[in-house]
């Protein structure tokens, strides 16, 4: 009987036992499949392709990297700007002040992020390269998906131009064979590469070939406001004309730039109003809005540009060379442009806004085309009416006196004054440092502390190769001084 | 067979009440403790073979009726239990004598509890009495020197800072390292929710109150952690809350305590007048043209440090009951702390409830919960590296900037800050609140078989607000985020425990056995905008520019099946085995899956005959283990190749590659063997733990930092080993046991070596050695330790010539050092780590002092880079002061017209310095008022009044502050700081009172 009972007893345990048991694998079936979860703000990379919408968003992720503050959104062109004599440095960051004071070494931070972010927009325009013609969608059309490529790598010339002017020496001081910068024209599909540096020579050929592919396939203008903020033909003829002129191909420079001063499209504006307003006066301005811009927490253009009051780090005040240059020809309506800050120094406002960071980058404006085709025409030929024809517009628009043939008595006056317009012209906006390493000149003038150390084709007018790339890419040679 | 059944019940029944008619005596009488005779309320007085009992009353007294023949056994916790045979007495006085060995302790394990005697696993202990008076913010702090193989790095005097927590080493390299927090059976979640400010995010663990803690369990051995899985390889914290008990009558308990806070240590930076005398001559040496003279700068002057430092407050209140009768247990406590910080700015409220339950449904179900909630008010300051910090800022403002105009109202200072402003204007709290808790089910099936399920959850909310006002940012900025972080997990285990044939049989047998879900959903939205009509409006929809909007989502879940079998043969032969499969969410489907197992084995000599005649030892067991665990801490979706949205222009919406794809992903795993002894002697008044330890992990989980020109930083991968190996000591001992006076002594000690053992090749430096780039000045080198300062070394100014000179990668005197003179010159991971404890009673009065040592680490100072530097637009650290004047000067500073005055602040030893210290961490003087007067009053049954100092004394290689670490939690940026804020000097006093 007891025995029984027991039996009984345990029956009813291993029951529950069994039920405890079978809850538990009832509940792991249906987990099982809980553990197959898709990330919420990212798609996997075979969906960044995988119709025509998809496809655009990638190309649209071009252009938010290219955006960056490390690529066109202040940097780059502050540090050039720091190697070189428009504006002094009065800040505290120890990556810009050892730039300032060419004492550059080779683990500076800002620059390595630089180096990064440039790539970083290289290949995401790389995968679009690729990826975008086998786009399988029947809304997307040929013409569109050329587009989508032709944008792409106008951006993608546009940043290895970038680097090749930072990180290596300029083809007039170093030939073509001079180290440049590694060319990656793949995407990144797991296998991690250890490119060598390019010559300066190939890096330019590859990006010829990308401008004029783009140039060949690229619309004059789009919708609204991205004739302006998109890769077009004048852009692409603009940067041809640029990479010529860096390589003293006066020609083919001139002839670029004339291309995109005859486009409708264009327009020297009438006054200094232009700045940020995306008007025709502008040829490729990478657009900053409030929600999208190069903010990455530290800033865009006016937070070295702009004093502390308005909110900027106040790093960027205007430097008393381009003072005096001012001072020269009185009365320039391009120095108007600037404001004395709380700290008693005197600011540039083509970048007032440093609470949101909407000053576009300026990365082309027509001006620089007329500046660009007389110079080429002034080297070519000298002193020419068609140069002074094209220098007049701008020197009335900033209030100055029209030159004529007898102003100049020699073609190298003639190309330095071109060269001083061109300084109080696109001051802060990216074209100093290379508009003095190309025509040999120091960065500095004579009495800066650092004249000597600036001359053009001295180490540290150019950037190092970050040390982190050097030290993981055994391939990579270091710039000579660091 | 009912019938059967209801007989048998029948006949048990009426053989119960032939029983209770045998009851024909009643024994009284009263307990006392041997050691002090006080009456001991409480006491569990069981008749022997039965269930039958009663407890004493608060006086201690006790009445029960019993058989004649019977034997009564006494028993309470902490006391050596006493069997009595009644004989023909009526009046039954009975001493205890307090039990000071822990052998028969139960420590929490992993899904249960083991004794410590028979117990395989490393754990270390730590039990409410050694830290009940300590006025700690977070739990962590509590662990800091009190158990070896511990390192418990404070990182920063900012309030609710997060700790750096290491047991027995850093197990990965770019995976995280932090331990597992498990609290009553509910695996924390600790994610990141707040912001960093400067420095890196809060401590996510903020909420824990240290108050409800019974004690804390540290699983460091293979056979304590392969039961948690691919969470365990960096050990797991058991936090254990109180609970209730079968107590006569409900003990309520209030605590309070009230203190100042002060910096433990700070700059010593120069004044307006020194500035203007040092920058003046510099800039006249350097071949500057303007502000040459003292002269030429502002006259004003002002104390930036002292304004923002200031005497802190710290006040704390607790009142909590437990108690319940046999069927229903309780703890209820509810406790309000507030802080505010020797920053300005910086304070902290926080609100704690939680209610322990447990209530027996009849002999075999159970059924409790546990469960606490939290809201916590955090008000931040920036510090480290931000602009906005007030410390930073403080240090670094120029002394001759004023914060105010000339009608008292604030002025922008500019790049640097006006703090003071800032705090004064500005808003940056941070909102918490926390409910976490489980509730469970018990079933005894047969006896020894238990069933168990609970399902716990852990919802966090944060809410964090900032508000930059005009005069920092021209229209003001505003920002809000929420985050909720929610977990929830069911676990069934079936435990079942058993000596066959009886209570003395010589077979030993336990399973566990259990599976587990568990998934948590992390959720943030995030507004804010620009552009405010006026300071006083507070939040985002006032501003005029919406600059973010956003919400975002992301997800885990981890399924795991799991066992542990135990055997003993006498309790004097052991082994255990344990085994864990885990699915991750984490890892691509082909890898999904992973097992960890664990089999350890020990043998207690004492026990044997041979050893039965040396009688000073109590207890000598010797234990071996083996077994893996994993490490899950890689994010979410490593594995996927990702396209990241949001990356948009122009508002046009765009997408950029963020993540490659690595489809193999999968578990870093960590193989651990342990060998140790456990020991008590001489009556059991001296106990050494000790345990040797050899630590590998493989298949790293590591970032594997690529080159920049791949457009990644980091490519996942599985790659690498490291180990560590080390030897966690602890020995404590009752040093003087006498009836007045009594010294116990406790002293712990992790002995740790940290070696990169393997390293993908593609990534050398010039010595050829493998490496993974930590920060500008550490790495990860192959055959060194993970965090290995990789610098220039600095050689001093030259008292001739009155140059800095650093030393070329042969050694050799240069001027003009490069990247490429870099070389090894220390770790920051100490050698040895640990804590010495002492406590002294003498009648009433406890004397209590715990020291913690560091050595044999590394400290770089990155703030020296700043504060050490001439050419800077920043104020200076006063030892500029002393530069170099005339040949044999032994300065802190170069000739101010070297060349090397202006490099004099680059990256180099000159900013690393000796880590180690001694710090006195808590000194404690308690007055217990005697039994006899509490019990006049009626109501008191314990009163303790007690004055306590944290951080009075530190012993340190360096003048500043020796515990900061700016890089938080990271693996690979560990002992540096800049300008990190010191720990705080804590002076309290305090009262417990038990009614």
């Amino acid at each position: 009987m007891i025995i029984n009972d027991i039996k009984e007893i345990n029956m009813k345990k291993i029951i529950i036992a069994a039920i405890t048991l079978s809850m538990g694998t009832v509940l792991l079936s249906s987990c099982e499949d809980s553990l197959e979860l898709q990330p919420q703000q990212s798609l996997s990379t075979d969906l960044a392709f995988v119709d025509k919408r998809a496809a655009e968003g990638s190309l649209i992720g071009v252009y938010s990297a290219v955006q960056d503050l490390e690529v066109f959104g202040a940097v780059p062109q502050t540090i050039a700007d720091y190697q070189s004599d428009n504006v002094e440095f009065i800040g505290s960051f120890p990556t810009f002040q050892e730039i300032f004071q060419y004492s550059t070494l080779s683990d500076n931070g800002s620059i390595s992020t630089m180096w990064r972010d440039n790539y970083a927009a290289i290949l995401a325009a790389n995968a679009v390269i690729k990826n975008v013609p086998g786009v399988e969608d029947v809304t997307f059309a040929a013409t569109e998906k050329t587009q989508f490529v032709a944008e792409a790598k106008f951006l993608r010339a546009a940043v290895y131009f970038q680097l090749v002017n930072n990180f290596a020496q300029p083809i007039n001081i170093g030939g073509v064979s001079t180290l440049g910068v590694p060319l990656v024209l793949e995407p990144f599909e797991g296998v991690v590469e250890f490119p060598a540096r390019a010559t300066v020579g190939e890096v330019h050929a590859q990006i010829k070939k990308d401008l004029e592919e783009a140039a060949a396939v690229l619309p004059a203008s789009y919708a609204g406001e991205f004739t302006r903020g998109r890769a077009t033909k004048g852009a692409a003829q603009g940067m041809l004309a640029r990479l010529h002129l860096y390589r003293g191909e006066y020609s083919e420079a001139a002839s670029f730039a004339n291309q995109v001063i005859s486009s409708s499209t264009y327009a020297l504006a009438p006054g200094y109003g232009f700045y940020n307003g995306l008007t025709s006066e502008d040829v490729f301005t990478v657009i900053m809005t409030a929600i999208d811009n190069s903010r990455t927490g530290s800033g865009g253009w006016a937070s070295y540009y702009s004093p502390a009051e308005d909110g900027a780090r106040g790093d960027a005040p205007i430097s008393q060379d381009l003072i005096a240059a001012f001072n020269e020809e009185p009365g320039d309506k391009r120095f108007d442009l600037t404001k004395v800050a709380a700290n008693g120094l005197l600011y540039t406002t083509k970048f007032p806004d440093a609470v949101n960071n909407t000053d576009n980058s300026p990365v082309m404006r027509v001006t620089e085309m007329y500046l660009t085709a007389a110079e080429a025409l002034a080297e070519q030929s000298g002193v020419t009416a068609a140069a002074i024809n094209l220098m007049n517009p701008l020197r009335l628009r900033a209030g100055l006196p029209a030159w004529t043939i007898s102003t100049f008595d020699s073609k190298e006056a003639f190309v330095s004054a071109i060269l001083k317009e061109r300084r109080k012209e696109l001051a802060f906006e990216g074209h100093r440092r290379m508009d003095l390493l190309r025509k040999g000149l120091a960065l500095r003038p004579v009495g800066d502390a650092q004249f000597t150390q600036s001359a053009a084709g001295q180490p540290k007018t150019i950037l190092p190769i970050p040390q982190r790339e050097v030290d993981l890419n055994s391939n990579l040679q270091q710039n000579q001084g660091y | 067979m009912k019938k059967a059944r209801l007989l048998s019940i029948l006949m048990a029944m009426l053989l119960n009440v032939g029983f209770v008619y045998a009851q024909d005596r009643t024994v009284s009488g009263k307990v006392t403790s041997g050691n002090d005779g006080s009456a001991l309320p409480g006491v569990s007085i069981v008749v022997k073979g039965s269930t039958q009992g009663v407890t004493t009353d608060v006086d201690g007294v006790y009445k029960i009726s019993v058989a004649s023949k019977s034997t009564l056994i006494f028993s309470y916790v902490g006391f050596t239990p006493n069997e009595v045979a009644i004989g023909n007495r009526t009046i039954i006085d009975v001493q205890l004598v307090e039990d000071s060995q822990v052998l028969d302790e139960l420590v929490v394990v992993g899904y249960g509890s083991q004794e410590k005697r028979t117990t395989l696993q490393s754990v270390s202990k730590i039990s409410a009495e050694e830290f009940e008076t300590q006025s700690a913010i977070t739990t962590q702090d509590l662990l800091q020197g009190r158990a070896a193989g511990v390192q418990m790095t404070g990182s920063s005097g900012v309030v609710g800072s997060r700790a750096n927590i290491r047991i027995r080493g850093v197990a990965s390299i770019t995976g995280g390292g932090e331990p597992l927090y498990v609290v009553d059976g509910v695996p924390l979640n600790d994610g990141v929710y707040s912001n960093g400010l400067g420095a890196v995010s809060l401590n996510p663990l903020q909420d824990l109150n240290p108050n409800d803690i019974e004690n804390i369990s540290v699983l460091k051995d293979a056979s304590a952690v392969a039961i948690y899985g691919s969470r365990g390889a960096n050990g797991v914290i058991i936090i254990t809350t109180k609970k209730g008990g079968n107590t006569a009558k409900t003990q309520v308990n209030f605590d309070y305590y009230t203190g100042t806070m002060d910096a433990t240590n700070y700059f010593d930076m120069m004044n307006a007048d020194e500035y203007r005398n040092f920058f003046s001559a510099y800039r006249k040496a350097q071949g500057f043209t303007t502000r040459t003279s003292p002269s030429d700068f502002d006259q004003t002057g002002y104390d930036w440090p002292g304004a923002v430092l200031q005497t802190g407050s710290q006040n704390s209140y607790a009142l909590s009951a437990r108690g319940g009768n046999e069927k229903t247990n309780f703890y209820i406590n509810g406790s309000y702390l507030n802080t505010d910080s020797f920053t300005i700015g910086n304070k902290l409220d926080r609100l704690n409830g939680r209610m322990n339950l447990s209530h027996k449904i009849n002999n075999k179900a159970r059924v409790g919960v546990n469960y606490s909630l939290s809201f916590l008010d955090n008000d931040r300051i920036s510090s480290d590296n931000s602009t906005g910090a007030p410390l930073t800022s403080a240090y670094l403002q120029v002394p001759t900037v004023v914060p105010f105009d000339e009608n008292g109202a604030y002025v922008n200072t500019g790049f640097i800050q006006n703090v003071l402003a800032v705090e004064a204007l500005s808003i940056g709290n941070l909102i918490s609140r926390r409910n976490t808790g489980n509730v469970y089910v018990e079933y005894d099936i047969i006896p020894g078989l238990t069933a168990r399920t609970d399902f716990g959850m852990d919802g966090i909310q944060t809410e964090e607000t900032r508000r930059s006002p005009e005069i920092v940012s021209p229209g003001g900025t505003g920002y809000k985020r929420i985050i909720q972080d929610n977990k929830w997990l069911n676990t069934t285990t079936l435990n079942y425990e058993k000596y066959i044939g009886g209570p003395s049989g010589d077979h030993f047998v336990g399973v566990l056995l259990g599976n587990s879900f568990e998934t948590s959903r992390f959720n943030s939205i995030t507004v804010a905008g620009s552009g405010f009509v006026s300071d006083a409006l507070p939040n985002v929809a006032s501003a005029s520019t919406p600059t973010t909007t956003s919400a975002e989502g992301t997800e885990w879940a981890l399924l795991s099946q799991f066992s542990r079998v135990n055997y003993r043969f006498r309790d004097k032969y052991l082994l255990e085995g344990s085994i864990r499969r885990d699915g991750s969410s984490r890892f691509g489907a082909n890898k999904r899956f992973g097992i960890f197992w664990a089999a350890s084995a020990g043998w207690v000599l004492s026990d044997e005959s041979f050893m039965k005649d040396i009688s000073f030892i109590n207890l000598l067991k010797v234990k071996a283990s083996i077994g893996t665990a994993g490490n899950d801490r890689i994010g979410n979706f490593a594995s996927l190749g990702l396209y990241g949205a949001g990356n948009d222009y122009a508002g046009l919406a765009g997408l950029s590659p963020s993540q490659p794809a690595n489809l193999n992903l999968s578990w870093e795993e960590t193989q651990q063997f342990d060998i140790g002894f456990t020991a008590a002697l001489f009556k059991n008044r001296l106990n050494i733990d000790f345990d040797y330890y050899i630590k590998e992990t493989t298949s790293l989980l590591l970032g594997v930092p690529i080159p920049f020109t791949t457009g990644f930083t980091s490519f996942d991968q599985n790659i690498g080993a490291l180990e560590n190996r080390g030897i966690d000591l602890m020995i404590s001992g009752d040093v003087i046991r006498s009836n007045k006076f009594t010294w116990n002594s406790s002293f712990n000690m992790g002995y740790l070596q940290n070696t990169i053992t393997d390293l993908p090749a593609d990534n050398q430096d010039a010595e050829g050695n493998n490496f993974v780039p930590g920060t500008a000045s550490q790495r990860a080198i192959q055959g060194q330790s993970l965090n290995t300062f990789y610098l220039v070394r600095y050689n001093g100014i030259n008292p001739q010539t009155g140059d800095a000179e650093w030393l070329t990668k042969d050694g050799e005197i240069t001027n003009s050092p490069t990247a490429n003179d870099r070389v090894i010159v220390g770790s920051a991971i100490p050698d040895f780590t640990g804590g010495w404890s002492n406590t002294l009673t003498y009648g009433g009065f406890q004397l209590s002092a715990l020291f913690n040592f560091v050595s044999g680490n590394m400290l770089m100072r990155d703030d020296r880079r700043f504060t050490e530097n001439g050419s800077s637009s920043f104020n200076n650290s006063r030892k500029l002061n002393n530069y170099w004047r005339a040949a044999g000067d032994v300065a802190d500073f170069p000739r101010l017209d070297s060349p090397t005055a202006r490099t004099f602040a680059q990256r180099s030893t000159l900013q690393l310095e000796d880590g180690s210290f001694i710090r006195l961490r808590t000194a404690t003087l308690a007055y217990n008022f005697p039994k006899a007067l509490l019990e006049k009053t009626k109501f008191l049954s314990k009163a303790r009044i007690y004055v306590q100092g944290q951080n009075l004394l530190t012993f340190a290689k360096t003048d500043l502050e020796p515990e900061a670490n700016g890089g938080g939690n990271s693996n690979l940026d560990f002992g540096e700081t800049f300008f990190t804020p010191p720990q705080a000097r804590v002076l309290t006093a305090g009262v417990n009172l038990s009614f």
